[in-house]
Order: C-alpha cells, then sequence, then structure tokens
C-alpha cells in the first residue's frame, strides 16, 4: 500500500506544478499543430479520386469524396499524430532533463526517495495532461474542418452519424496510446542521458530522419522501427504496418523503455 | 600592567554570544553520542567509502553527530562534503559502509527522510512556480498538509513574498525558502550543505541567525518533544565555528577531526609575550619561566612563552607549593600564567605587560588539513586514528 500512496502522493503533487505558463504553451502548440494538419489536409485535398490502393489507409494523399466520408471527419487529426508525437516526446524528454539540469530532482527525492512511485505519478499527472489536451485538439480539428468544408463545399453528412463519432473516438484512443508511447521513450531517453540536447539531438534524429531514411529503402521498417510502429498506432494503421502488429510491437518497445528508465532511475546517483 | 588577549583570525566577540547555550544544555559536548546510556546519535555511519571508477571521492569515514548539537561540517573544496550529505541522504549510493541515521538504517533512507530537512548545494526549487507553490508541492509529495506553508513561509522571512515566482528572488530569498523547503516536515535532523555561498555579508549573517535560531528555538520551544540537531557543512571554519557546537573536519575524503568545537582548540599551543618593567630583569625572567619547563625565546625587551595546554607547567599556584592545588600547580593556560607572575613578583620581577596571542581555530583547522594530506601522501589507501584527550577524535 506505501507504493499505492507514494504515487497518489506524486500526482497530487505534480498537479500543482503543472498550472505553469510551460504547461499552457504545450497545450497551445498541440492544438495549434492538430488544426494546421486539419486545415491542410482539407485545403490540400484532389477535387477528383485517387485511383484505389487496395489496403491503403489514410494519409494526406485524399480526394474531397473522401473526405466526404465517415472518416472525413478525422483525417486532418489522424494526419496531426506524427507531430504531436514529436511533440510529446520532447515535452517528456525535457521534462526529464529539466529535472536533472534544475537540481529539482534531489529536491524532489529528499522528499519522496521512493523514486519508481514518484515517476509513476508524475507520469499519471503528464499524460492526463495529455489525453485533456487531445481531447481539446480533437475538438479544434473538428471545428477547423466544419469551416474548411464549408469553405472546399465537402459534404458533411456522413459526419455526424454514429460510424463516423465512432472512428473520432477511435481516433482518440489511437491518438492518445501513441502519445503514451512516445512519452515513454521520451522519459527513457531523458532519464539515461540527463541532457536535453543529447536527449533531443538522439531521439528526434533517431526517429524522424534516419528512420525514414531507412523506410525509404525497407517498407519492412514501417513495422520494425520505434518511430515508425508508434506512428502506425496513431494512425490506426498503415498500409506496411496493420494495427495489431504495430500496436503489440509499440507494446513491446514501451515495456523495454519503462524498464531501462526505471532501472536507471532507482539505481543511479542523483549527483545533479 | 596591560593584560591582552588576541585571537588572529577569530572574532571572539561574535563568537561569544552564540557558543555558550547549546554547550550548557550538552553535557561534554557529548550528548547522545551513542554510548551507552545515552541517547542514539542523530547520525552514525562507519567506513563511508564512495568511489567514481579508480578515484575514491569519500575514503572510510566514520561520522558521528550527537542529537541536539548544531554540527559544522568542514573541509576545503572538494574534501568530499557534498558526496558524504549526498550519501546520507539516499541520493548516492556508498560503495562501502554502513550506520544509520536518525536511528534507521541508512541503506533505507525511506524510513529515515521524513524525519529530515535538507539543502544540498543550491537551492533548487521551480523558477516559474510562486515560493508558496513550490512548497506546497513538496508538503504534498513528503504527505504534509500543505497549509503548514505560510507558516513556514513566515519562519523563514518570506511571508510577504510567497506569491512571487521563485526566479524573481535574491540568492538570499531563495537559500531562505530552500531552507523553509527543508522545515516542512518539522525535522529532527536539518543538513545544510554551504547554506551562504554566494551570499553578501548581510546575508550571511542572516543566514547564520537563522540557522542558530533553528537549532536554539526548537530545543526552548521543544515544538514536537524532540532535539533538533543541525549539520551544516562550509569550507570555511571561520563561518561554522560561530555557530557550531561539534565540528567535523575532511580533507580529501579523510576525517582529520570530530568532536566537539572547544576540542579542536585544546590541543593547541599558546604563545604568550612577558615585558617586565626593567629590560635588565629580562635574564632572571626567563631563567624563572625555562624553571618551570616552559619553553621560551629572548625578542626585544620580551620573552615569548610557549603555553602547551596539553603539558601544564609547574607553576605554583595562589597558596604556594603547598597549597591545594600541589606542587605542580594549577592546571590551564590562565592558571599558569597566574602561576608565572606570582613567581616573577616574588623574585622582584614586575611585569607591565603579558599579552597571549591564541593559535586561532582557522590556524587549528589548516594544520589538521595539511596534515590529513600529509598522512595521504605518505600512506596511500591507510590512514592513522588518534584520539585527543578531549573527547575528540582526530586522523
Amino acid at each position: 500500500m506505501t507504493g499505492v500512496y507514494t504515487v497518489a502522493r506524486s500526482y497530487r503533487a505534480e498537479l500543482i506544478k503543472l498550472r505553469r505558463p510551460s504547461t499552457a504553451l504545450a497545450m497551445a502548440v498541440l492544438g495549434f499543430l492538430t488544426v494546421l494538419s486539419t486545415v491542410l489536409v482539407m485545403a490540400l485535398a484532389d477535387e477528383k479520386p485517387t485511383p484505389p490502393d487496395p489496403g491503403a489507409g489514410p494519409g494526406f494523399d485524399l480526394s474531397l469524396t473522401q473526405l466526404a466520408s465517415s472518416q472525413g471527419l478525422i483525417l486532418g487529426f489522424r494526419g496531426g499524430t506524427t507531430f504531436i508525437g514529436l511533440l510529446i516526446f520532447v515535452v517528456f524528454a525535457i521534462s526529464m532533463t529539466t529535472e536533472y539540469g534544475q537540481g529539482t530532482l534531489r529536491t524532489l527525492f529528499l522528499k519522496e526517495p521512493r523514486r519508481l512511485g514518484w515517476l509513476a505519478g508524475r507520469l499519471g499527472v503528464m499524460l492526463s495532461a495529455v489525453a485533456v489536451s487531445l481531447v481539446a485538439a480533437l475538438g479544434l480539428s473538428v471545428a477547423a474542418a466544419t469551416v474548411m468544408a464549408a469553405v472546399r463545399d465537402v459534404d458533411t453528412s456522413a459526419w455526424w452519424t454514429s460510424a463516423a463519432l465512432g472512428e473520432v473516438a477511435g481516433a482518440y484512443a489511437n491518438a492518445l496510446l501513441a502519445a503514451v508511447f512516445f512519452a515513454l521513450v521520451g522519459t527513457m531517453l531523458g532519464i539515461l542521458l540527463r541532457s536535453t540536447s543529447a536527449a533531443l539531438l538522439i531521439g528526434i534524429a533517431w526517429m524522424f530522419p534516419i528512420e525514414h531514411i531507412v523506410q525509404e529503402s525497407w517498407s519492412g521498417a514501417t513495422r520494425v522501427l520505434p518511430g515508425l510502429v508508434f506512428d502506425a498506432v496513431g494512425r490506426g494503421g498503415l498500409p506496411d504496418a496493420s494495427y495489431g502488429p504495430a500496436l503489440l510491437t509499440a507494446v513491446a518497445y514501451a515495456l523495454v523503455a519503462a524498464a531501462i528508465g526505471a532501472v536507471s532511475l532507482r539505481r543511479r546517483d542523483v549527483t545533479a | 600592567m596591560t593584560t591582552t588577549t588576541s585571537t588572529p583570525g577569530l572574532d571572539a566577540r561574535t563568537r561569544a554570544p552564540v557558543a555558550d547555550p547549546p554547550l550548557t544544555e550538552i553535557p561534554d559536548g557529548l550528548r547522545g553520542t551513542g554510548l551507552p546510556g545515552g541517547p542514539p546519535a542523530a547520525i552514525d555511519v562507519r567506513g563511508l567509502t564512495k568511489r567514481y571508477g579508480r578515484r575514491t571521492v569519500v575514503r572510510n569515514l566514520d561520522v558521528t553527530v550527537p542529537t541536539g548539537v548544531v554540527a559544522g561540517f568542514v573541509g576545503p573544496n572538494g574534501a568530499g562534503k557534498t558526496t558524504t550529505l549526498r550519501m546520507l541522504l539516499g541520493l548516492v549510493r556508498p560503495s562501502e559502509g554502513s550506520g544509520t541515521i536518525l536511528g534507521e538504517p541508512l541503506g533505507e533512507p525511506a524510513r529515515y527522510l521524513p524525519r529530515v530537512g535538507a539543502l544540498i548545494e543550491s537551492p533548487a526549487l521551480y523558477p516559474t512556480l510562486s515560493g508558496r507553490r513550490n512548497l506546497a508541492s513538496l508538503a504534498v509529495l513528503a504527505g504534509q498538509d500543505p497549509a503548514g506553508v505560510d507558516a513556514i513561509l513566515d519562519e523563514v522571512g518570506l511571508a510577504g513574498r510567497g506569491d512571487d515566482a521563485f526566479r524573481t528572488y535574491s540568492l538570499g530569498m531563495k537559500q531562505r525558502l530552500a531552507i523553509g523547503a527543508a522545515l516542512l516536515s518539522d525535522p529532527d535532523l536539518l543538513i545544510l550543505d554551504e547554506p551562504t555561498n554566494g551570499l553578501d555579508p548581510s546575508g550571511i549573517r542572516q543566514m547564520r541567525a537563522l540557522v542558530r535560531s533553528l537549532a536554539d528555538g526548537e530545543r526552548e520551544a521543544g515544538a514536537n518533544g524532540r532535539p533538533r540537531t543541525v549539520l551544516v557543512s562550509s569550507h570555511l571554519l571561520s563561518e561554522v565555528e560561530q555557530i557550531c557546537d561539534w565540528i567535523i573536519v575532511v580533507e580529501q575524503g579523510r576525517l582529520a577531526y570530530q568532536g566537539p568545537t572547544d576540542g579542536l582548540m585544546a590541543s593547541t599551543t599558546s604563545r604568550v609575550e612577558l615585558r617586565p618593567e626593567h629590560a635588565d630583569s629580562l635574564g632572571m625572567l626567563a631563567d624563572l619561566v625555562a624553571g618551570f619547563g616552559l619553553p621560551v625565546d629572548r625578542a626585544g625587551d620580551r620573552l615569548l612563552v610557549e603555553l602547551d595546554h596539553t603539558a601544564p607547567a609547574a607553576v605554583p599556584g595562589p597558596d604556594g607549593p603547598d597549597g591545594p592545588d600541589g606542587p605542580d600547580g594549577p592546571d590551564g593556560p590562565d592558571a599558569v600564567l597566574a602561576g608565572l607572575n606570582r613567581a616573577a613578583l616574588a623574585r622582584g620581577i614586575t611585569l607591565v605587560e603579558i599579552t597571549r596571542q591564541r593559535t586561532s581555530l582557522e590556524d587549528r583547522y589548516q594544520g589538521l588539513v595539511e596534515s590529513t594530506r600529509e598522512t595521504a601522501r605518505s600512506t596511500g589507501t591507510s590512514s592513522m586514528s588518534t584520539s585527543t584527550s578531549t573527547g575528540g577524535e582526530a586522523r
């Protein structure tokens, strides 16, 4: 029970810290990226349907006909999951390295030496904030999509059906899952490297340019490399990585990241 | 006749008022050392060692801090003070060593940290949060009632600035807020690492007064019914000697001394200048002093006499050789000086000046540090341990 109390105390303590400008800024950036994605997707949609691609999921190469389907309402939101993943990774990595850099981690561990309990509470609060932010971002995306539909003269009658609302719920759940995966990897790198520049350099370079360069020459990369797998989960599956296997692979990566982060946080000296 | 006492490097005026109260409360300066029959020591660790690769930062350190004292943890920069404190607080894992903090095992910080408050190095709090929310967050994390934050802000003199962002505070205010954070749990043991670092003279005085009041106030008021122990580290002996009853000196990760502050001085030598009324009686006075077994040198119209505390001279007491002090006379430098004066007068020599120059605590500290360095150089990893006659332990 001590562990549960520790997590609960940590959650409440981190909640007090959450009310600060940097939290609002991160939420605003998330909302902005989602709206931007939605606007771009709808503004750049082709007038004529794209040639059929068996097994293809929704990407940026869309037509107004596809936008008029029950999935049309959330195509922009789904398209933004890559940006959201990047943002979540950066925020979680920086928040951890900043604790080391400012020396606040030692202040925290002097009050709560059960380090893993503290980390669980902290991740709980931050992921709660991400969940709320994603709801807000989804709302903004829907609003932007409605406005853009009027501009592009898209028929939205299929958007407000129960099937479409199911798509919205699914898109939200997948975006949240992908955010959790990116968050865990960001946190793990932050704990392991303890340096903002190193964590961002290695994390962003690996999960974005390097993985995409590998993907160009090896289609299997989408099913194997962590950043691409998380992205596939966020988009509800991709042609090269169907949803189920991608989710399992992502969970495996997340578990490994959590284990490495936990061991490092628990055993290493706090010298900052 | 002029009698003066000069103490280079030691401001007796500032030291005297703060040194007396705690020592009267701690008989022999050894309250709660873990000796049989006494309360357990607040800190009692043995063989504490920290290695980073092939570099040993702290080497086989034994530290005992009696319950209820204000203890100074002194050593030059890089002596291993902060690493030692981090080990005591569970932030750094010792390579070797064991012991207890507040009676709980060193290896289980979760059992004693709720009763410990600490400030390690610079104050580390969230810059964009207000002082009040910083403390509230830490209070909740520690399982304390955040309603007590206002009282803490008041105690550290920040009641009027509690809603301002931490980053807007001066360094002194940041230090005080960090001490406030350490006080949240009404700790039995307060560990402060270089709390005056970077402060201006006024800030240093305020911090010194705050630390002293934290210890004395608690003792007098008995707020939680338990004595509070304070451990303050500094690289300046002059900084801690004014507020500490107990001193631990480390150098190159080794223990150089630990014991009562006064004990650090006990084995030092005092030099006395004697000037007779007539210069032609210098020779007779020198023979007289030498006759008591005290080293003496001539310097112009005066004599320089070395008084060794550990080897009192056989000077006569006020009642002569047959008096209650016996043929060897009284102990202590003051009594030795008085005896010399009487003996000189008995031989028709009038002293017009007795000037006592005590070796400063800073000099004694420097001597210990150099001695420990020398020991480290000559013995490699081993160290020699001896006990002084005053209850202190020197290495």
